[in-house]
């Protein structure tokens, strides 16, 4: 089960409103590499696991990645606080009022929904693994697009604070899956006798 | 209520929280590692000292570890996702 803290993981406090940002941000609450997936894929995935740090490590980093997608939600929001209609317009954030409003919604930048088909769960724990480090990867340089794109010191930090969590995820599915590599080429003894092995 | 001193104590709670998620990924890949669970371990003390203190003060963090005055303060703003501005600490 999951226990609501009432706290963004990291401070999120953006003075100015920026809906073209805010659009862009967007795709990492709902697009294909984004928060909602990665949390979706992790906590999918951990059912199948074979061992305690597999089952560990994707329970809880999935959990992280609900709170990385509050951080975004957030991030959004506070974009897109009170600015007008006529502010939405000149930002190119028309076509997103017109179907939420200011509702956060899950979506890409381009406005197509979340789907599942962004995400897989194999059923084994190398494939889930290699499939989770790419992710993170990919969410690492979307991070970095999005860095690329932005000018605002209050909007930078918090996408540098997850761009970095993506290298440390990495990192840690890195391991998972060496502990469980090693654990497969391990030589194996069998014998009939069980006196033999005294 | 301004925001000020409650962001200030909120940073120091978020900081503390960090180094445990942190720590804690850390340690699902490295089990074994005992010096790095006792810091791990003087780390849970101090977070449970400042969220005590922060919600003496302020209010709730975790509604299930937070005993209640009349009306219920769980509801009250701000929520995470509201602009806070910080003025100072």
């Amino acid at each position: 089960m999951w226990q609501y803290q009432k706290m963004v993981q990291y401070p999120v406090r953006i003075q100015n409103p920026d809906p073209h940002m805010a659009k862009l941000i967007l795709t990492q609450y709902g697009g294909p590499n984004g928060e909602l997936g990665a949390a979706l894929r992790y906590i999918s995935q951990k059912f199948a696991m074979p061992n305690e740090t597999s089952k560990a490590i994707l329970n809880d980093i999935g959990t992280e990645e609900l709170g990385h997608m509050e951080m975004i939600g957030t991030i959004v929001h506070q974009l897109t606080r009170n600015a007008t209609p006529e502010q939405l317009k000149k930002a190119g954030f028309d076509a997103m009022y017109v179907d939420h409003g200011l509702g956060i919604y899950p979506s890409n930048a381009g406005g197509s929904p979340f789907t599942a088909a962004y995400i897989q769960s194999m059923g084994d724990v190398r494939v889930d693994l290699m499939e989770d480090m790419a992710a993170e990867e990919k969410a690492r340089r979307t991070y970095e697009y999005l860095i690329d794109m932005c000018d605002d010191p209050d909007v930078l930090d918090p996408l540098r604070f997850l761009r970095e969590r993506e290298v440390v995820h990495f990192q840690r599915f890195g391991e998972a899956l060496r502990i469980v590599e090693d654990k497969m080429a391990e030589k194996k003894l069998f014998s009939a006798n069980q006196n033999n092995m005294k | 209520m301004s925001c000020k001193c409650r962001e200030a104590l909120m940073d120091e709670v978020r900081a503390m929280n960090f180094a445990l998620v942190d720590l804690k990924l850390y340690l699902d890949t490295h089990p074994g590692e005992c010096q790095k669970i006792s810091i791990y371990n003087t780390f849970v003390k101090k977070y449970r000292e400042l969220v005590t203190e922060y919600q003496e003060t302020y209010g709730p963090i975790v509604a299930e570890d937070y005993i209640s005055d009349c009306p219920w303060e769980w509801i009250s703003d701000p929520w995470p996702w509201n602009y806070c501005e910080r003025t100072g600490g």
